[in-house]
């Protein structure tokens, strides 16, 4: 076992430390807040930190477990964890990355956060996200940029970037992201951690800020897939505060092999990637589990719609958002930008128009638009069925095989600031995180492997409700890769160890 | 909004978008831009739209009218009790009695 006080320490070896009476959930506590201090500065992983909260949650515990009253085999015992700012912590500042935001306390405890305490997990604070989940590479975050910490000049990718980057960079175990489009996997892939967005309705939404809500997922982040299997435990189930939560019987991941797997590959996720590297990684990652009993399918006769995909969601998520984000206006949430006698809808105009950001408004423009007399038919009403064909295009696909293995983006984590003057090529690079999510399926990035000092990545997606068996087959190609427990070198991005 | 289209009305692919339509948009949005402000997204707006066009060589037609079994996840739609009114309240951001305290907007 690693140290459990340790930047590399996992959520395995921290919950047994403290359960085992080797180390304190407070000394844990106060080594992840150390190197919060240490290593945050250069990379503003974190909007709020909690410091008192996590010491007075952490030493809570301890008094339980001495006491008796806390269950020992609570699965995240004395683990920090991170949550992305548009998870809602009772009497927390809760922004969702947006100044519209600013300063408002959540009057309650999202469930997945009641769900994560009671499995004892301490709460660190909150991390850096794109404003309300719209961006992938956490630069449209209204609170600053946040960096990647394998090399600080680039994006840590989006949203869920402070989610990724705090993990990557030893601060923290275990963090929560939000996944719409790949905003859990994509940065999960960028800062060479792992990230699972699991099915559409196994993990509660409430207390999540809603941004489209027929795709809005919340998930784990950590660096390894045993990790991720713990928090997707204590996280995963019904919950009726959540008109979209699965009554499906909840399965987990039993460690089994991958022995008569089929593994389905598609040229459109594998073969016709442009960047060699990430294509020869995930090659060989596949090559391991053939040798372990698999087998490979090819599933090129399939069109999985990846191209159109781009498209569907981009309509579908906006419209979804411009009706979401119609209850942020000044006077429900947050602060206003008019006086009371300018009238009410100057004060909705005034206070959105100053207080969302550039990105926000255009996609609830572009939501607007598709859903407005004369253009509903024609982009929202025709891009609902496309997604319909999308998800019979997967369903076909996994007659045939159990995963499929692909990338998570195509290409490694680029450069700040090459993409936030063109929305377009940044939306392109969702293409391959987009396609499960729009068919509601479970998908987890993994590492497999380094080019030129930068993660590359794989995603394994599985049938809708098939979670466990993704995160076996990711299991099996970590034990073989042996990137688990990966922290980012300080000396790449100027942090004390 | 007032796209022009090359052909076919009612179908994706706009070809001009004139910022006084985006206006049009963002006043039903709720959302002040200026004439500036206007003209950038008109032209950001575009190129997206005509991305869009990708679905017009889908065959839609042959799409399922239903959600595929085991995606649709919403909970039955029965009678259950309401929520209770303390509780609610107490949610509030600020309550008074059985009242929600909201931030005054009509003098």
């Amino acid at each position: 076992m690693s140290d459990p006080l340790s930047s590399d320490a996992g959520v395995a070896s921290i919950a047994a430390a403290v359960r085992g009476g080797e180390a304190s959930a407070l000394a844990v506590t106060e080594a992840a807040l150390a190197r919060i201090a240490a290593h945050d500065p250069a990379i503003s992983a974190f909007l709020a930190i909690d410091g008192d909260g996590a010491r007075a949650a952490a030493a809570q515990l301890d008094a339980g477990l001495a006491a008796g009253t806390v269950a020992r085999e609570s699965p995240l015992l004395g683990v920090p964890v991170a949550l992305k700012d548009n998870v809602c912590v009772a009497g927390g500042v809760t922004t969702a990355g947006s100044r519209i935001l600013e300063g408002w306390r959540a009057p309650y405890d999202a469930t997945i956060v009641t769900r994560l305490r009671a499995a004892g997990a301490v709460v660190l604070g909150k991390t850096n996200l794109d404003e309300f989940g719209m961006g992938s590479s956490t630069e449209f975050s209204a609170y600053g940029i946040t960096r990647n910490p394998w090399d600080p000049s680039r994006v840590p990718g989006g949203s869920s970037g402070g989610s990724a980057a705090a993990v990557a960079s030893g601060m923290a175990p275990l963090a929560i992201g939000s996944d719409t489009g790949g905003s859990i996997r994509q940065p999960a892939a960028f800062c060479g951690v792992a990230g699972f967005k699991p099915s559409y309705g196994r993990v509660s939404r409430f207390g999540l800020v809603a941004y489209a809500s027929s795709l809005d997922q919340l998930g784990p982040l950590a660096r390894s897939v045993e990790d991720l299997a713990l928090a997707y435990r204590a996280i995963a189930g019904h919950d009726p505060q959540d008109a979209t939560s699965s009554g499906e019987p909840l399965a987990l991941p039993t460690g089994s092999g991958v022995a008569g797997l089929r593994v389905g590959i598609h040229r459109d996720f594998l073969a016709a990637l442009p960047h060699a590297a990430t294509r020869a990684a995930i090659e060989a990652a596949i090559a391991h589990l053939v040798e372990d009993g698999a087998r490979v399918v090819n599933l090129d006769d399939v069109d999985l719609l990846t191209r159109e995909a781009l498209a569907v969601y981009y309509l579908l998520a906006s419209a979804e958002a411009s009706s979401n984000l119609s209850r942020f206006d000044g006077m429900r949430y947050g602060p206003r930008e008019a006086a009371e006698h300018d009238g009410l809808e100057a004060a909705y105009g005034a206070t959105r128009a100053k207080r969302f950001g550039a990105e926000v408004k255009r996609r609830i423009l572009l939501g607007t638009f598709a859903l407005s007399a004369g253009y509903h038919d024609a982009y929202y009403v025709r891009a609902q069925a496309a997604r319909r064909l999308l998800r019979a295009a997967f369903e076909r696909a996994f007659e045939r095989a159990d995963v499929l293995i692909g990338a998570v983006a195509p290409e490694p984590a680029f450069p700040l600031g090459a993409r936030t003057e063109d929305p377009l090529t940044m939306y392109l690079g969702d293409s391959l995180t987009i396609p499960p999510s729009l068919a509601g399926l479970p998908a987890l990035a993994l590492p497999c492997g380094m080019d030129g000092g930068l993660p590359l990545a794989l995603q394994v997606i599985g049938r809708p409700f098939d979670d466990a068996r993704v995160l076996d087959v990711a299991t099996a190609i970590e034990r073989r890769t042996g990137l688990a427990h990966r922290v980012a070198p300080p000396a790449g991005f100027g942090g004390a160890r | 909004m007032s796209p022009s289209h090359d052909a076919d009305a009612g179908r994706p692919g706009p070809t001009a978008l004139d910022p006084r339509a985006v206006l049009a948009v963002a006043k039903l949005a709720r959302l002040d831009l200026d004439a500036a402000c206007a003209t950038r997204e008109a032209a950001s707006l575009l190129r997206v739209l005509e991305h869009f066009s990708v679905l017009d060589a889908l065959d839609l037609a042959a799409a399922p009218a239903e959600t595929p079994a085991g995606v649709a996840t919403l909970r039955p739609d029965v009678p259950r009790p309401a929520a209770e009114r303390d509780a609610v309240v107490a949610a509030a951001p600020r309550g008074s009695d059985d009242l929600f305290v909201v931030p005054r907007v009509i003098e």
